[in-house]
């Protein structure tokens, strides 16, 4: 009887009191079973409002109305999880993409169906098969990250990471018919995956070797993101020896800029999974654009793309900041997977410790929700031919001068070389020569000294209120540019 | 009236203050006094190399890693998380004492914290992994196999990367095994505990689980089926793997050998009269190749074991399994006594 009521105690934790909120966003705790250890690295909703939950450890579970069920056991380190068109539960684990089958209906899998194991894997703690999303097709789409050097012991020898398996380095597609597809090469640990509402392919890159900061790439077939070892699978590298050794040139030529480089320390550590708002503006205005959080900062951060020449770029802004005040003052780090729960407030999963962590705790769910009160916010910018146009969320206050002394403007950009990481190189302050109030009052032109492709352009913004004298709910923002229009 | 009231009271309480007094116990017994106090020092010259156990059992009363913390802690050693005084891997303690050592310090508070104490209660880590949520026991990164059996997909020695561990209850034999989902065959067994997943689970992860036991056979490093004449057997056969169904519990691995559907499980039975960890039990393969039409034989092992089947007869050095019994045989492999 005693152990009975401890197990209630232990189990039936309700919610402790909301964490501080702002009049947009509240972040709030969301209840994980007592006694486990809940590494969450990957979460979908099915249709019926069930939200299913993988853990580091190798669990699946299962919840509705805070009741909790075990729904599979002893996966090996699963790193996504996504419902399928048709309700399927498919994972990504270390060896494989597996389908969950529940045959006899009894809420608990029955049926662990291997869907492919078309990649190598050999034991090595940096071997991640992150994933999981599904296109319209009913195709899966992940990422396998590189091979870290392991001591004897298990332990990391090296910070560095190797392709020496195939396809380690790449993304993959997996066909309905569990076909494995390579896809696209040269990501050294994209953390997940995330698709647009066009059905692009997105996925956040992991600062280090050759990756001078974490970065948003879009996947298409053939493109090469950066990092030399996965080219070992690429047939036109075929038999050129090791690709880390081809002359700069040829990789600066042959590799794809990323959509949005997230700005290292300031925003992004170690990015998680991208996730498309597909509230249709229940979560805010910000249908269509991407959502991203912070294994190691307890931060969550906004992607606004657009296409220049046909390529994406954009821009990228803080959302919710842990520890700042207001909204992000209950934000906890980890944060590797998000997902749009039925009630359109973002889940957050928390995946904590083990290869995540650096000494930070974090484990569980949090959640984030939209008060239905519109944030004074920059939605997005848009590139023009001598500067850009930033659009706000609201109209700006229509009494106010606009000066160029409220925008503080800088530009650089990222080694792109065989060191892990990269400071700002060449950051130097643009001057800003002309400022303009759209008619609307709701976007503003920005005449720039100079506009060079390959550069990222920190935006900070001073003194600029809505109608109702509100400040911004963010200033600043990092618009990557790729291409220049023309 | 009042004494068999007391005596009521005296006899629940015993087995709480039971288990607290064997831990204190071995505080004693198994040296850690030599270097830890229970509460905060009395005498505040007095310096102790390691920190008060209460202050630890305070520290992790509410972290879910916080028996697996300590238990490592014991195992591993542990620096810098209390001072920079190293505490060597306290190797002579068995698994059991670590446990009860450790539950035990989870129960211990700071004495200036309310509530706290061994006899408060509430939410003891001992309920934390006795979790009804789950069918195994975990301990740490140990885990105890419970009622059912425990399937795991985990790096395994003398495996390759696609390895699976599995462990059996006590009514299925109590006894683990370990299958290689690349090579679509049995590896090994062991007899003893299952595994701990510390290696997996903690710091960078990724890395191989380890064996609670000890290896009681190793099965033959080739595949075992072969289908169709014995001219025709291709030098490497032809293998997918496509999964596994948990039938009863147990894994039915499936997978294909040239095309043709096998499901394949694996039992274990100790012979009667021996402990069920022994290592004299029989090991049986039950094949189901539906549609199957062709010869299907079973190849042995090189060296000498004992087999036992009535579903197919000994051919030219390898078991030819009988034509009306190709969609469903098995064939056991009795261990030595």
């Amino acid at each position: 009887m005693k152990r009975i009521t401890i197990h209630i105690l232990s189990f039936v934790l309700f919610a402790a009191a909301l964490l501080r909120a702002d009049e947009h966003y509240r972040v709030e705790p969301v209840d994980v079973p007592g006694g486990i250890v809940m590494e969450v690295s990957g979460m979908d909703y099915a249709d019926d409002g069930v939200l299913y939950l993988a853990t580091r450890r190798g669990d699946v579970w299962t919840q509705k109305d805070g009741a909790w069920r075990r729904f599979a056991q002893g996966l090996h380190e699963p790193m996504g999880l996504v419902i399928g068109n048709k309700g399927e539960v498919f994972v990504s684990q270390r060896p494989e993409i597996t389908q969950l089958i529940d045959e006899d209906e009894d809420g608990v899998a029955d049926l662990y169906q291997t869907i492919t194991d078309g990649f190598s894997m050999i034991a090595s703690f940096h071997q991640y098969t992150y994933g999981l999303v599904q296109d319209a097709k009913g195709n899966l789409w992940g990422t396998l990250s590189g091979t870290g050097k392991t001591g004897p012991d298990g332990r990391p020898a090296s910070a560095k990471a190797f392709a020496l398996e195939p396809y380690r380095m790449w993304s993959f597609k997996v066909s309905p018919e569990g076909e494995f597809v390579p896809w696209s090469s040269g990501l050294r640990s994209a953390n997940g995956i995330g698709m647009n509402l066009e059905g692009d392919l997105f996925a956040a890159d992991n600062q280090g070797e050759w990756v001078g900061t974490s970065m948003l790439h879009h996947l298409e077939q053939g493109d090469f993101h950066g990092h030399p070892e996965a080219l070992r699978w690429d047939e036109r590298f075929k038999d050129k020896g090791d690709p880390a050794k081809l002359p700069i040139e040829q990789l600066e030529k042959t590799r794809k800029m990323p959509a949005v480089f997230l700005p290292h320390g300031e925003l992004s550590n170690s990015p998680g999974a991208p996730i498309c708002d597909t509230t249709a503006g229940k979560f805010g205005p910000f249908e269509g654009q991407f959502f991203i959080g912070d294994v190691v900062h307890a931060n969550l951060m906004r992607v606004a793309l657009e296409k220049v020449n046909g390529q994406y770029q954009g821009a990228c802004f803080p959302f919710i900041k842990g520890g700042s005040k207001g909204a992000g003052e209950g934000l906890k780090a980890g944060i590797c997977r998000l997902v749009f729960a039925p009630d359109n407030s973002l889940l957050i999963g928390r995946v904590g410790e083990g290869n995540w962590n650096r000494g930070l705790p974090g484990t569980g769910l949090q959640r984030v929700v939209y008060s239905g009160e519109v944030p004074f916010e920059i939605h997005h910018i848009e590139l023009q031919k001598n500067g850009f146009k930033l659009h706000f969320t609201k109209a700006l206050d229509a009494d106010q001068m606009l000066s160029s002394d409220q925008v503080a403007l800088s530009s650089y950009h990222y080694a792109y070389h065989a060191a892990y990481g990269s400071p700002k190189m060449e950051l130097k302050t643009i001057a800003v020569s002309g400022v303009e109030r759209s008619a609307d009052g709701k976007s503003v032109t920005l005449d720039v000294a100079e506009l060079v492709a390959g550069k990222i352009y920190q935006f900070s913004l001073k003194s600029i209120t809505d109608s109702s004298g509100k400040a911004l709910r963010n200033a600043s923002a990092y618009y990557t540019l790729n291409e220049l229009k023309e | 009236m009042r004494s068999s009231i007391f005596i009521l009271l005296f006899s629940l309480l015993q087995p709480v203050l039971g288990e607290t007094q064997r831990a204190e116990q071995l505080y004693i017994s198994q040296g850690c006094a030599a270097c830890h106090q229970i509460n905060q020092p009395v005498d505040p010259n007095k310096v102790m190399v390691g920190p008060p156990l209460a202050a630890v059992g305070s520290h992790y009363a509410n972290d879910p890693r916080g028996l697996e913390t300590i238990l490592s802690s014991l195992k591993m050693g542990a620096k810098g998380k209390w001072g920079q005084n190293e505490m060597p891997p306290q190797s002579h303690l068995t698994i059991e004492n670590a446990e009860q050592l450790a539950e035990w310090i989870l129960t211990l508070r700071k004495q200036e914290e309310p509530g706290g104490g061994a006899k408060s209660g509430g939410h003891t880590p001992e309920s934390a992994f006795h979790n009804p949520l789950l069918s195994e026991k975990r301990v740490g990164t140990v885990v105890e196999v419970g009622d059912t059996p425990v399937v795991c997909r985990v790096y395994l020695e003398g495996a390759s990367s696609r390895a699976i561990a599995v462990g059996l209850p006590e009514k299925q034999g109590g006894i683990s095994y370990a299958f290689d989902a690349a090579e679509c065959r049995l590896l090994y067994f062991w007899s003893g505990g299952f595994i701990d997943m510390e290696r997996a689970w903690t710091g960078h992860g990724g890395w191989y689980a380890r064996l609670l036991g000890e290896k009681i056979y190793q099965a033959p490093s080739h595949f075992p089926l072969r289908i169709g004449k014995p001219n025709e057997w291709p030098e490497k056969p032809e293998l997918v793997f496509k999964g596994y169904r948990i039938v009863e519990g147990q894994p039915e691995f499936l997978y294909q050998v040239h095309g043709q559907e096998v499901a394949h499980r694996i039992t274990y039975q100790a012979r009667a009269g021996n402990k069920s960890a022994s290592n004299t039990g029989q090991i049986t393969h039950h094949f189901s190749l539906p549609g199957v039409t062709d010869e299907v034989s079973f190849l042995p092992a090189k060296e000498h074991l004992h087999y036992q089947t009535e579903d197919a007869t000994w051919s030219s050095g390898v078991l030819l399994v009988h034509p009306d019994k190709r969609s469903g045989f098995s064939i056991s492999i009795n261990l030595k006594p």
